[in-house]
């Protein structure tokens, strides 16, 4: 299968059509629609439960949706899934799970159409530029659970890195960090967006994101707004983001979920 | 029994442990052990009516309908679970529970049938290897092949998911497929080790492979590996002992095997058996009694007393006499205290060891005050657990951060001997 072409800077990243996903029928994300820039630093704020790991989610595939459709370079994921890295929240995984730093960031080596080929040269070589690009090298035999919460979090970027992508979708990269942690994966991450890469940021802090996104998406279960981090963060859609829902749109949040209804009716799926 | 015959139900026996030790590696990693339970209990029906249709024990056809009722019953504990709002424990109760009375009120059926009590199919509660003919153990060296070679060639994809489904989804793995063909191998390997060890036993044979290889290792690979080893072992040394008088079942002999390897295990296994933490209290006790009385000489000295001797140490600190002994000659062992005439004095070694403890706790608690906002009255507590904790590389940062304070926030000196450098 010929590497689909990318090209830095001409096109969306991500482009996301009126997205709806529900949790036990509770739709936690409603008609989602946007479009992201390459080459950029992403930040995704909102509240708890305002449906920003959710909407990560969503573009990895992870969750289905109930309505709309997802492109990445303008592209199904499937067919361009080696471009795109997703870092999971930190806490989602068992970090007593029996293996090393070093087995951990291979399976980011690990491709679903290379299933029977022993890892090459190549890939322990990118396993290993990962981990020094981390600063994790002089840990590669350590345990993963004898980590501290930096040091995992460094791993699991590490594992993101060796994919090789040019897309990266991270979940809560700072949550549970040490300072010196932040500070080396932004660092990293801003070395990255001068490669061309997109990062893409779910991020709960508001104080930090003018110091570290160049380019914010605003979430509370709808969209509130996107664009150019200047343009975007006004007191108008800071209290949009993170004050309380709509009254309506809460109520019909509600009814949707207690008569369990469909978000679409068939045939409008896509739309 | 013949000899041969003998050999071929423990080498039956023996594969029966080694499969359900690696694909239960897999099963408790993912935290579903109680799923195994749910579907050797469920399997029962299944067997039964697999009888009841081809009229025959044949392995081949049990491990068919086995399998497929292992598969039915991991499919409604799902259902079960997403569609009503039950609790995961409570849909694997309710299937385990409801295919087990089905399984048992069907072998009422057949036990009430002509040709009942030949069955045998009671033997699956509780498991007989000396029911096993040749041709069962055949079939299952063939399923034994059949779910190594899998485990071997779907590695990559198993370990990623078992490690996190997310991050194994996001790069493209289908998991649900993978989950399935898993789900797949544990039902074969269930419904196979059913004929052996019994529906009652089989989920502790299961687990208990992986669970105790976990103890032992840090890797999958040897992990793995290992649970096959105690597998194997279990079902062998089970089988020869319930094999050692007539009319004894295979199942809970298997069990006990195991159990007494958990055993075992929990005592000695490396870093957490609890042998290891003995040792490690042991050791912990030892370091600061040292310290402690090394601190307390310091201490003395430091109020211009130079005819120390053991009373005038317990006068300072109350210290239990045998902790004291023990610690007092570790301490003249490593050159550190001396003692003359019933007084005690430090070596040069021991005036440095000393020196350091005190540095380490008057530093500590300066950070507590200057840094986290302690009350002066809030530190000594913890400084005196602290001190004894602090590598050298911990107080590197920790003077250059408070850049050397000469007095602690009681106003004590804190002697830096040669650490400046």
């Amino acid at each position: 299968m010929p590497k689909p072409f990318v090209k830095a800077g001409t096109m969306n990243s991500i482009k996301v059509h009126n997205a709806s996903v529900t949790y036990n029928q509770l739709p936690v994300l409603w008609d989602v629609d946007m479009d992201l820039p390459t080459g950029r630093l992403i930040g995704i704020v909102g509240q708890n439960g305002s449906g920003k790991s959710t909407l990560l989610k969503a573009i990895m595939g992870l969750v289905p949706l109930s309505s709309g459709n997802v492109k990445i370079f303008e592209q199904d994921l499937d067919t361009i899934r080696t471009e795109v890295a997703y870092v999971p929240q930190r806490e989602s995984v068992d970090w007593n799970f029996p293996a090393s730093v070093q087995e951990i960031v291979r399976m980011g080596r690990y491709q679903p159409g290379r299933l029977f080929q022993r890892l090459t040269k190549l890939d322990h070589q990118l396993v290993e530029d990962a981990l020094k690009k981390v600063n994790m090298l002089s840990f590669k035999n350590r345990q993963i659970g004898e980590l501290s919460g930096g040091q995992q979090q460094r791993v699991f970027i590490a594992r993101a890195l060796a994919q090789g992508a040019k897309l990266y979708l991270l979940d809560e990269p700072f949550v549970g960090v040490d300072v010196a942690t932040e500070k080396a994966i932004m660092d990293l991450l801003i070395e990255m967006k001068k490669e061309g890469k997109t990062i893409v940021i779910v991020h709960h802090d508001l104080h930090s994101v003018t110091s570290l996104f160049d380019y914010l998406v605003m979430l509370n279960t709808r969209m509130i707004a996107h664009g150019a981090i200047d343009e975007v963060l006004t007191t108008e859609n800071l209290n949009a983001t993170f004050g309380g829902q709509l009254n309506l749109f809460a109520q019909l949040q509600q009814i949707i979920k207690e008569r369990d209804f469909p978000i679409r009716e068939k045939g409008f799926e896509e739309k | 029994m013949t000899y041969s015959l003998l050999l071929y139900i423990l080498l039956g026996l023996g594969l029966v442990g080694a499969m359900s030790g690696a694909v239960g590696t897999f099963a408790f990693l993912k935290k579903r052990t109680l799923v195994g339970d749910a579907v050797s209990h469920s399997i029962l029906p299944g067997l039964v009516i697999g009888y009841l249709l081809m009229g025959t024990k044949d392995p081949y056809v049990l491990i068919l309908s086995g399998t497929i009722f292992g598969l039915i019953s991991i499919r409604s504990i799902d259902l079960i679970h997403q569609k009503s709002k039950l609790s995961i424990d409570t849909a694997i109760a309710i299937v385990t529970t409801v295919y087990f009375a089905l399984g048992s009120v069907l072998l009422s059926v057949v036990a009430k049938s002509p040709n009942g009590s030949q069955a045998g199919l009671k033997d699956f509660l509780f498991g007989k290897a000396a029911t096993l003919t040749e041709n069962d153990i055949v079939a299952f060296a063939i399923v034994f092949v059949l779910v190594i070679i899998t485990l071997i060639v779907l590695f990559k994809p198993f370990q990623s998911i078992a490690f996190s489904a997310d991050f194994a989804g996001g790069q493209g793995w289908k998991v649900k497929r993978f989950e399935f063909i898993l789900a797949v191998l544990t039902s074969i390997v269930i419904t196979t080790g059913l004929q052996a060890v019994g529906v009652v036993l089989m989920s502790a044979l299961l687990i208990g492979p992986g669970a105790i290889a976990r103890y032992w290792t840090n890797s999958l690979k040897k992990m793995l590996l290992l649970s096959v080893v105690v597998g194997a072992f279990s079902g062998i040394a089970g089988g020869l002992l319930s094999l050692s008088k007539d009319n004894m079942p295979t199942g809970p002999w298997v069990i006990i095997v195991l159990f007494t390897a958990t055993i075992l295990t929990l005592l000695f296994a490396p870093k957490k058996g609890w042998l290891a933490i003995q040792s490690r209290n042991r050791l912990n006790k030892k370091q600061m009694a040292e310290e402690n009385l090394l601190k307390t000489i310091e201490q003395l000295r430091e109020k211009g007393n130079n005819k120390i001797t053991f009373q005038s140490i317990l006068d300072q600190r109350r210290l239990e006499a045998a902790v004291f002994d023990r610690a007092f000659s570790a301490l003249s062992k490593k050159g550190m205290v001396k003692i003359n005439d019933q007084i005690i004095s430090l070596t040069e070694l021991g005036v440095a060891e000393a020196q350091r403890i005190v540095r380490l706790h008057r530093l500590w608690e300066m950070y507590l005050t200057a840094r986290l906002n302690f009350k002066n009255d809030h530190i000594h507590g913890t400084a005196e657990t602290i001190e004894h904790l602090i590598t050298a590389d911990l107080e590197k940062v920790l003077m250059e951060e408070l850049n050397f304070p000469s007095e602690d926030p009681h106003q004590k000196p804190i002697p830096y001997g040669n650490a400046k450098q």
